[in-house]
């Protein structure tokens, strides 16, 4: 099967099979079927890992999702989508790196704005964000998504951003959908809690 | 007014389904610009992440197949190396003498 991949079919039979039968003769030894599907796939997981990590390291955070992809072929069960497999993998590596870095930069710097939110505790219940329009109050939001955990970044990212549905959420993060419900709310709400230290 | 705000909580909560507002949590709103403001800020929540600007340009793909290339290439001499494959495992040579 794979010789006859590798020597007969043309280039652009490869864009013709679906994720399973690449997933497959990738598994077999195919190394065009292999690059086809992270060609399919690498803008995906390239703006997932981007929007998790906020932009830092998104390319080595990419190229071990792939390692961990290519590694982890051959336990995929095609009873889930390629893409719900791959969105996980993805998911969980960025996660992990993220969680390094905080772990990293707090042991190292301590964090110039871990002591700020210390010191500042919860936002003033008289604070608000009330003199900001509607463009800068959408700017806010979308950095202040970058100031929350990653966990809950990610919910929200998935939600609203990559617009996946609760149910292929709760797929991914091997969760119930009531779980991930409570967590995109979860996420909202410190995301208004930030968006009003920042302001 | 009473002057104690609404939750953070309650305020998503509200955003997300106004029909469950009660009566005094909305003459609460009616006349407080901080919950006010929140409300609308929590309202803006979902269509501003959906225009999160898309992140293609910053991908390379003239790179990605040499990245699939050298991510299959170099597991799978790794996985070589380590001898002993699992059934399972062949799959990365079927011609070998396994």
């Amino acid at each position: 099967m794979n010789r006859f991949l590798g020597n007969r079919l043309e280039k652009q039979l490869f864009c013709e099979l679906d994720d399973n039968e690449l997933v497959s003769y990738a598994i077999n030894g195919s190394k065009e079927c292999w690059n086809e599907l992270v060609k399919r796939y690498y803008r995906m997981m390239f703006a997932t890992a981007y929007r998790i990590t906020g932009g830092r390291d998104t390319d080595d955070v990419v190229q071990e999702v792939l390692i961990q992809l290519f590694k982890s072929l051959g336990s995929f069960r095609k009873e889930a989508a390629f893409s719900t497999f791959l969105y996980r993998l993805t998911v969980n590596i960025a996660c992990r790196e993220v969680k390094k870095m905080t772990n990293l930069s707090s042991i190292v710097a301590v964090g110039n704005e871990v002591i700020e939110r210390m010191l500042e505790g919860e936002p003033s219940e008289n604070s608000s964000f009330e003199s900001l329009d509607k463009d800068e109050m959408e700017k806010m939001i979308r950095k202040a998504l970058f100031k929350i955990s990653s966990d809950m970044r990610m919910y929200l990212t998935l939600f609203y951003v990559e617009e996946l549905t609760l149910k292929e959420i709760s797929e991914i993060v091997g969760s119930p959908i009531t779980t991930v419900a409570s967590r995109i709310k979860k996420g909202k709400v410190l995301l208004l809690k930030e968006m009003e230290r920042m302001a | 007014m009473n002057i104690k705000h609404l939750t953070f909580e309650r305020i998503v909560e509200v955003s997300e389904n106004p029909e469950i507002i009660r009566s005094e949590e909305k003459l609460h709103i009616e006349n407080c610009p901080v919950c006010s403001k929140r409300l609308v800020a929590a309202g803006m929540i979902a269509p501003a992440l959906k225009k999160t600007p898309e992140v293609d340009h910053l991908v390379d793909m003239s790179a990605v197949e040499m990245m699939a290339d050298n991510v299959f290439d170099i597991v799978s001499s790794q996985e070589n190396r380590k001898g002993g494959f699992s059934k399972e495992r062949c799959w990365l040579y079927p011609e070998s003498p396994h």
